[in-house]
């Protein structure tokens, strides 16, 4: 029972945790690789995942050759984007936990099925909204800004994630 | 019994949360007693956890052994998923059709559930390196846990 106990307690602790979401001075850390543009002029919050040498938002936008107004709009879907997906992020969260807490139990594998399940379901709801957003970029460039379109998604898997934790919490503050 | 275990887990919860990340970042003014609390923040992952837990030179060296040996389980998962990915946007340029980008984006999205799931054993893993009082340290693992958030979805898990 004290087990019980103790490890909905981690749960409790690591959800508490990311919802404090700072790692460091700059916030923003221990996710993947970072979230918004690190453009000073630009909000977001690439200034504070100051462990990043480059954001994910600043990848893309290199590897995009984006203009300064482009990456303006695209920072603004972005952010935008980060705000309506906190829901999912939670959910992400929430079914990590999950699973973290059936494997320190010692779950059966019967058990840590349904979770696993649940998580891949969260992170495909995840990639949905990647999709949606990456569409709406799509729509902003110009037709010499195409050829490096696809590998331009592959850097942005999880940035609303790393995003919404570099802004100081899953559900913003 | 019961109660005062859940109102200590509470505790130890809403303290997490009232002071942010809290400790390992120095909070100025925090008033934390932990050592923790006053080591500099690191731009290595491997640091970070390491004093999370509060781990000793032979616990450091066992969880260093067990995040590089998940690391290496994850490197092809990370490279098919990053290829997945490419197709997910050639598919979104192609204009492709709901069902087509469904399809690959599914393909995508379990590659990375599997990163996911893969940390998270890798942290249950590093539990079981830890002594009993580390194990009771629920701030400590809740950090952890998060700072194991993504590492795998990197080329260099160590780095922040």
């Amino acid at each position: 029972m004290f087990a019980k106990v103790f490890l909905t307690g981690i749960a409790v602790a690591a959800l508490a945790v990311a919802q404090g979401g700072q790692m460091g001075p700059g916030g923003g850390g221990g996710g993947g690789r970072g979230g918004g543009m690190s453009d000073p002029g630009m909000s977001g919050g690439g200034v504070r995942a100051s462990y990043h040498k480059e954001s994910q938002a600043d990848q893309i936008a290199s590897r995009l050759k984006l203009t300064s107004d482009q990456k303006t709009e695209v920072n603004s879907l972005f952010e935008a984007t980060a705000k309506d997906a906190a829901p999912i992020v939670q959910q992400v969260l929430k079914c990590r936990q999950d699973l973290a807490n059936a494997l320190l139990h010692g779950k059966s594998e019967a058990e840590i099925a349904p979770l696993n399940q649940a998580l891949s379901d969260a992170v495909f709801q995840m990639t949905g909204v990647e999709v949606k957003a990456f569409q709406k970029v799509i729509a902003l460039l110009k037709p010499n800004q195409m050829s490096k379109a696809p590998e331009a998604f592959d850097l942005m898997a999880d940035i609303f994630v790393q995003l919404t934790r570099a802004r100081g919490g899953w559900g913003g503050r | 019994m019961l109660k005062k275990l859940s109102m200590a887990c509470m505790l130890c919860a809403s303290l997490a949360m009232a002071q942010g990340y809290g400790g390992g970042r120095g909070r100025a003014g925090s008033g934390d007693m932990d050592p923790r609390a006053n080591t500099p923040p690191s731009s290595n992952r491997f640091e970070n956890i390491a004093t999370s837990l509060n781990l000793n030179k032979d616990q450091r060296k066992t969880v260093r052994t067990i995040l590089d040996e998940g690391a290496k389980e994850a490197a092809p998962i990370r490279e098919q998923m990053s290829k997945s990915r490419v197709r997910v946007g050639e598919a979104i340029v192609a204009n492709k059709s709901e069902d087509e980008l469904k399809q690959v984006a599914k393909t995508a999205s379990d590659l990375n559930a599997q990163l996911s799931q893969l940390e998270i054993k890798t942290f249950a893993n590093t539990y079981a390196a830890l002594d009993d009082i580390q194990k009771k340290d629920m701030r400590g693992l809740g950090r952890a846990l998060f700072l194991m958030n993504g590492m795998y979805h990197i080329k260099n898990w160590t780095e922040e």
